[in-house]
């Protein structure tokens, strides 16, 4: 029998949240899998270590992080690399996975994912980056980048968001974690085909889907992982999963953390529409 | 621009440096879009403040708020990326802040509240005793909490967080007292307790690796005192049974 992928499809998931991990834990087969916000567990002692090691002894895993800033202008900060290794090492994560962006510069951190300007020498930039992120995390851990939502396009972009990002995992040989949620914020905010853009990815790079909720602020549809997702971006996860097959499926709350339950309602929805077209439902 | 032309300009508005009106037109982005991001980054920071020192906020007169929250983001740039630390000055920041806004008396406790919520958070987190693997403190029945610190305060902070309802004026410095800050060893919460003479015997019974009869002999009192001692102190998280 042939080794099991390490990046094998996990199934559906959700991303792990203080407020429910008591709760989840006494009904672990409502989930395939989970997400840790690995800034949350780093360095930490207490809840955080606990729950990592019943992470481990419960569902598989994955890490995300928010503050790698693959695209600053500083050195890669290697201790925090080396902490994420050490966390991917306890929880027995399958990957880890950051975005596309930058949120450290020139001694500041921002705590922002803030987008970078879609130029070739931003891919160059990034590409050397991904790849020493690879080098230090070693093959045992793959690496992805997700694409970011973005508030902001620059004049000097070169490249549209699907070409820089394509762009970005052929060169550095590196795993997509292709947010749906996100495709669709920027195709509203800046006006293009979700579609297209799907179309116009590396998809036989995508290592995992991230699906959450967004909101209406002021003209802009902003990115809050505060609610329900609405069909259209259901209907854009059914389109991409016709054409890549099963793919690891995420579903992200992170503010206004709603009961486990809708949540999990959440989960099961994603988990319905999955497999109405992975058996032949088809996409809306 | 090149890419770290833009960087620089994008962080220089973050950080109030330039105007977003300015930092949009050498950007040539749209400001509105701009200033979302600039929002969201101190917003990190507030929310960062806030989850780290509820008790304090509480406590402050509402008008100081907003101001204080821009003064703070300004005056302390995160520069890591844990968001404990980006808080973690923040009652160093109010030494300082706070004396030409509240009375002195406020401003004394504010100060010592958001030193204490400080130390809470730090316990609640530490990883010392994962990291080290500590070994359990005493060898008798009973074994010391090892996130266990000791700590004194000049205000009666211990009363205050668990008064019902909060009086309506902050107290001022009294004489010293003894806390006890711990983390629970199965709830991971951080907790805290005026160090009483009976939960000082229990923790002195615990770190010596005493029996608690043979302690309650030695310091002259009955050994039910001394036995109710470590009830409450293995129900409080102080101990727990070896």
């Amino acid at each position: 029998m042939p080794p099991v992928s390490p990046t094998a499809a996990l199934g559906h998931g959700v991303g792990l949240r203080r407020p429910h991990w008591a709760e989840l834990l006494q009904q672990p087969e409502r989930v395939d899998f989970v997400e840790l916000l690995a800034d949350n567990f780093l360095g930490r002692g207490g809840a955080p270590a606990r729950m990592a090691d019943r992470v481990r002894e419960t569902w598989p895993c994955v890490l995300h992080g928010v503050a790698l800033s693959i695209g600053g202008p500083a050195p890669l900060d290697t201790d925090y690399l080396d902490a994420v290794a050490a966390l991917a090492r306890r929880t027995g994560a399958r990957w880890y996975t950051d975005h596309v962006c930058f949120s450290n510069a020139f001694g500041v951190e921002l705590h922002e994912l803030v987008p970078l300007p879609c130029t070739r020498e931003a891919v160059r930039h990034v590409v050397e980056r991904v790849k020493q992120v690879q080098a230090r995390l070693g093959p045992g851990l793959p690496f992805g980048l997700e694409n970011a939502t973005t508030y902001l396009r620059f004049p000097q972009d070169e490249l549209g968001e699907a070409e820089f990002l394509t762009e970005i995992l052929n060169g550095a040989d590196c795993g997509l974690l292709l947010d749906v949620n996100n495709v669709y914020v920027n195709s509203v905010n800046h006006g293009f085909d979700p579609r297209a853009f799907i179309d116009a990815l590396p998809l036989r790079r995508v290592l995992q889907i991230h699906l959450a909720g967004h909101e209406w602020v002021d003209g802009t549809i902003i990115d809050t992982h505060g609610t329900t997702m609405i069909p259209e971006v259901l209907d854009l996860y059914a389109y991409t999963l016709e054409r890549t097959g099963p793919v690891s499926t995420l579903v992200e709350w992170d503010n206004r953390i709603p009961p486990l339950d809708v949540l999990l309602a959440e989960n099961d929805r994603v988990r319905a529409r999955a497999a109405a077209v992975l058996c032949g439902g088809g996409a809306a | 621009m090149t890419l770290r032309e833009t960087q620089r300009a994008l962080v220089a508005c973050f950080r109030g440096e330039t105007a977003i009106e300015t930092a949009a037109g050498v950007l040539g982005v749209d400001p509105a879009r701009l200033a979302i991001y600039a929002r969201m980054v101190e917003g990190h920071v507030r929310q960062a403040v806030a989850a780290m020192f509820p008790e304090t906020l509480s406590a402050l007169d509402p008008s100081v708020q907003p101001a204080l929250d821009a003064a703070f983001y300004t005056a302390h740039p995160p520069s890591g990326w844990s968001l404990d630390a980006a808080a973690g000055p923040f009652p160093a920041f109010l030494e300082g802040y706070l004396p030409d806004r509240v009375s002195e008396t406020d401003a004394a406790f504010l100060v010592e509240l958001a030193r204490f919520e400080a130390l809470l958070a730090e316990v609640a987190l530490d990883a010392t005793v994962e990291a080290e693997g500590t070994p359990p403190v005493g060898h008798g029945p009973y074994v010391l909490n090892p996130t266990l610190i000791a700590v004194e305060v000049e205000h009666p902070i211990v009363e205050w967080l668990v008064a019902a309802p909060r009086p309506a004026t902050l107290p001022p410095r009294g004489p010293a007292r003894t806390v006890l800050v711990f983390r629970h060893p199965e709830r991971d919460t951080a907790c805290f307790q005026a160090a009483t003479d009976d939960l000082l015997f229990a923790v002195k019974i615990a770190a010596d690796g005493l029996d608690p009869d043979d302690a309650a002999r030695a310091a002259g009192l009955p050994t039910d005192a001394a036995r109710a001692a470590m009830t409450n102190a293995l129900a409080l998280g102080l101990v727990t049974g070896a």
